[in-house]
């Protein structure tokens, strides 16, 4: 493709950032900060009553009914793999919607607090840094930074993505047929 | 704005031009792009910036306009780069030479890109190939909207040209089928669907020769009429997919169609005119009744007739006055029940309506919540309570309404069958009269659309192997004409759907011994009658003697069978050698709803369907085994029922694991048994199911999700699932 040529190469990061640039919602995982994109996110819920679906990757919470729609949780804590944590009153459920494989998919990730919504511009927003093979950054669009905090930036559409895909199709197609 | 003048032209211009070419859809696509640009959108100029790239290198122009191009990329790339301000007027500027480029690729380039083929030529090639029927600057969503309306028109068309083949001179009805070809040709010479309007046009001037009196409905009309409107629904579908890029060709048989409307007496060739029986509620007659002619004025009248409407010759002949041919036509309107009163009607997209339904439902259960609350507040709190109670007869009947808004009638359904058994008629020379009874009934939307098929092939199955020839008919001292009853009522939550023929019926021997030949049974003792005749519904038995073109396409009723049992319905069957025989279908009105049986498991709760459920015991410590220490069995009557064990598969804990004081839930699926081992028993209850994916089969074990009535979320046992693995391969299952 002919885009990068002639072009200097900060000027290409500047508007690969720019696209990143936006409002998110914050919240707290595991001590760490990460936001979301706004536009992604439907609803902030206390948690509810979740009913387990058997024979489903550990992450997957279970169902809830969310005004008379089933929607699948996933608890994000255990799919980027940190300590289960007891929910606590601050607890939260952040319904985000989502596109996977062309069409729209309702579901809840379970965070420990949300915290704001804050305007980050593109000057404040840092590619992901390369950690090696051990960590997977794919699901990270970059880095901001905010008040000397740092957010990891979540591409939601990503975040379910990777080897257990087609399980988590499975439980999202149940609520979108 | 003369830049959209030019995206006119460049997209009839793509039209033409088909073979895809790519730098005439990108000059489009960048000019499109450039009116959204702002100059201060740094992303958006390094966007428009690649595509303007692209188009320079993907495409062939000529000097002049490649020059253009590279002045207006030279003009961008200043703005990426900060060399000019990025302002409108660059943009604007930009903007005029990629529109001058445009001009000169309609006018210049294209002679130049086609140098053997005079655009005339061209032209003339694609409209044999049919494209100049869509054109290709419509309106999608106005066209989107034509496809909807025109075969609510059709639709209403067809049941009016089906009136009229009992009674050819209901004005009402075809005065209907003018109005919808009228408004098809209408709209469709609006949309320049000229494939369309021209067909419309032709049936529309055959109809308002019929509404003037000047043909009488019948015989070929109304094979020609009933044509055009199969022709226009084909067409109309073509319409449809032309949408998604497909050409829009003339059908085949369209010009002889066409030619035909024009010259509609050549039709009657096409089949013997039959004499109609004049139905009752005549004009003279209902004058006669009234006293205000007498017979043998009447019959003078009518010879004098020629090609006037009787009342006006009535008038001449000063037999009646103004005033009495009026009222007997106003009775006669009355006696036809033709009151065109149109119900007005709000159309809705499905999903909203879905999602009213989901709300309510979530209203009913927030309420439920409510009411419990109250409850517990004891006497000082009298008046709210009273409230409350009020509030719950409202949203009672919100929930009655919200569901009866799913509801649709079965005539739709129900004027297919007659059409269907109108032209198997026709093509295998049996006469068949057609009574329907209770097309009003309701049934669910979905419903209507899975129950459809079933029927139409019984229908099928009964003109095909039910009615006989009419000499044959004859020979059994039977009238000529076979008669099909069809009919549908409610009764005890389910819609029955009837379909009864005056034919052969079954034969008992006949399938006895065909069962026989093809293996189906052996053990022929402990057959009860409707064993016997329910054979017909095995996979594999078909007692037609030869194959027709109408039913016996390999598609047995076994189909049917399993259609109906999809939909938790069932079928049954009466049949009177020599004199007919009776489907009798029984379904569910809706699929929303279940009746479930709630079990718990530890701490999960699960839903049974009521239907699949046998019985529920618990089970005594004789009568329990086990199978190479793995597999448990209980002795039920003398015979071994294997026994599934949720906690184990599901991985639930706390659950009982002493058989003897646990329950064991006896479910039937393919008239195998099963044991589900649960804990305990909480009770049945309606249960709304939320609609199912495909995908959903993947989780084994469960078949779907359901609100319960505490608003969370129950699962629903896959008992067929349950049931395979219980019986046979648990290695399918894996870990």
């Amino acid at each position: 493709m002919s885009y990068h040529e002639g072009a200097s190469q900060p000027d290409e990061i500047k508007g690969w950032l720019a696209d990143k640039a936006g409002k998110y919602l914050t919240f707290n995982l595991a001590a760490e900060e990460y936001g979301i994109e706004i536009l992604k996110v439907q609803e902030i819920i206390g948690l509810m009553p979740v009913t387990k679906v058997p024979r489903t990757p550990h992450f997957i919470r279970g169902v809830i009914n969310l005004r008379g729609k089933v929607i699948p949780v996933v608890d994000l804590r255990l799919k980027f793999g940190m300590e289960i944590k007891e929910d606590t009153r601050r607890t939260s459920l952040v319904v985000v919607k989502i596109k996977r494989l062309g069409h729209h998919v309702t579901m809840g990730l379970i965070v420990d607090d949300v915290y704001e919504v804050v305007d980050i511009e593109a000057k404040d927003i840092e590619p992901t840094p390369e950690f090696g093979a051990n960590i997977d950054t794919d699901f990270i669009l970059g880095v901001g930074k905010i008040n000397q905090k740092v957010v990891m930036l979540l591409d939601v559409d990503k975040v379910l993505s990777g080897g257990e895909v087609t399980l988590v199709d499975q439980v999202t197609h149940i609520q979108e047929k | 704005m003369a830049l959209d003048n030019t995206l006119g032209k460049e997209d009839r211009f793509s039209s033409v031009n088909y073979s895809g070419d790519m730098p005439v859809r990108s000059l489009d696509d960048l000019a499109a792009a450039l009116i959204q640009l702002e100059p201060n959108d740094s992303s958006g100029l390094s966007h428009f910036r690649e595509s303007l790239k692209g188009v320079m290198e993907n495409g062939s122009f000529s000097e002049p306009v490649k020059k253009k191009l590279k002045e207006a990329l030279g003009k961008i790339e200043g703005m990426i780069e900060g060399k000019s301000p990025a302002t409108e007027a660059v943009l604007t500027e930009t903007g005029k030479l990629i529109e001058e480029v445009m001009g000169k690729t309609t006018q210049d380039e294209f002679a130049f890109a086609l140098p053997n083929s005079a655009p005339g030529e061209d032209m003339e090639a694609f409209k044999k190939e049919g494209l100049e029927y869509f054109s290709q600057d419509a309106d999608n969503s106005l066209i989107k909207e034509f496809i909807i309306e025109s075969m609510e028109l059709i639709t209403g068309a067809e049941e009016a040209l089906l009136t009229l083949e009992n009674d050819p001179d209901d004005a009402e009805a075809i005065a209907t089928v003018f109005r919808a070809f009228h408004t098809i040709k209408g709209t469709s010479a609006f949309l320049e669907l000229k494939i369309i309007s021209e067909l419309a046009h032709h049936a529309e001037s055959l109809f308002s020769q019929v509404r003037e009196g000047s043909i009488r409905y019948g015989g070929g009309y109304a094979e020609v009429a009933l044509y055009s409107v199969d022709m226009i629904k084909e067409v109309i579908s073509s319409v449809e997919e032309a949408l998604r890029g497909k050409p829009l060709l003339k059908p085949q048989g369209y010009d002889a169609l066409i030619h035909l409307l024009q010259y509609p007496e050549q039709a009657r060739v096409l089949r013997e005119v039959e004499e109609t029986t004049p139905p009752s509620a005549r004009l003279g007659d209902i004058l006669v009744s009234q006293g205000v002619v007498k017979r043998e004025e009447l019959e003078e009248a009518v010879e004098k007739q020629g090609e006037k409407p009787l009342g006006v010759e009535l008038l001449k002949l000063k037999t009646v006055s103004i005033k009495d041919v009026a009222k007997a036509l106003r009775t006669q309107q009355r006696m036809q029940g033709a009151t065109p009163g149109f119900e007005s009607s709000v159309r809705v997209r499905t999903d909203r309506l879905d999602k009213l339904i989901d709300m309510v439902g979530e209203l009913v259960i927030a309420h439920s919540m409510i009411t419990q609350d109250s409850m517990k507040m004891g006497e000082e709190y009298y008046e709210f309570q009273q409230r409350v109670s009020h509030a719950g007869k409202i949203v009672r009947e919100l929930q009655d309404l919200s569901m009866s808004i799913r509801m649709v009638p079965l005539k739709p359904t129900f004027q297919r069958i007659t059409r269907l058994v109108r032209d198997l008629g026709n093509k295998s020379g049996k006469r068949i009269n057609l009574f329907t009874f209770g097309e009003e009934t309701e049934v669910d939307r979905n419903m209507v659309d899975l129950i459809t098929d079933p029927l139409m092939h019984m229908v099928r199955n009964s003109v095909d192997h039910g009615i006989e020839l009419p000499e044959e008919r004859e020979k059994n001292g039977k009238p000529r004409e076979g008669t099909i009853k069809l009919s549908a009522y409610h009764s005890a939550g389910n819609v029955v759907i009837e379909i009864e023929d005056d034919g052969r019926g079954l034969d008992r021997e006949v399938i006895f011994a065909r069962a026989r030949a093809k293996g189906l049974i052996n053990d022929t003792s402990s057959l009860t009658e409707r064993d016997i005749l329910h054979l017909i519904f095995e996979p594999g038995f078909s007692t037609a003697d030869t194959v027709t073109d109408i039913s016996g396409r390999g598609v047995g009723l076994d189909v049917v069978k399993k259609n109906i049992t999809a939909l938790r319905g069932k079928i049954e069957l009466q049949s009177n050698p020599g004199k007919g025989c009776v489907f009798k279908v029984r379904a569910p009105l809706t699929l929303a709803i279940i009746d479930g049986m709630i079990i718990r498991v530890g701490k999960e709760r699960y839903v049974i369907p009521t239907v699949s459920i046998v019985r529920a015991l618990q089970p005594q410590k004789e009568d329990l085994s086990t199978v190479l220490k793995k597999g448990e069995m209980l002795s039920l009557q003398g015979k071994f029922v294997p026994l599934v064990r949720l906690a184990n598969l599901f991985d639930i804990e706390e659950a009982q694991s002493d058989l003897t004081r646990a329950l064991v839930v006896v479910v039937e699926d393919n008239e195998r048994h099963t044991g589900i081992v649960a804990d305990e028993l909480l009770g049945q209850q309606q249960i709304v199911i939320k609609s199912l994916g495909e995908a959903l089969r993947g989780l084994r074990g469960i078949s779907g999700g359901a609100i319960m009535p505490d608003g969370r979320v129950g699962l629903i046992l896959d008992v067929g699932g349950l049931v395979k693995l219980a019986h046979a391969d648990e290695a399918e299952w894996g870990g």
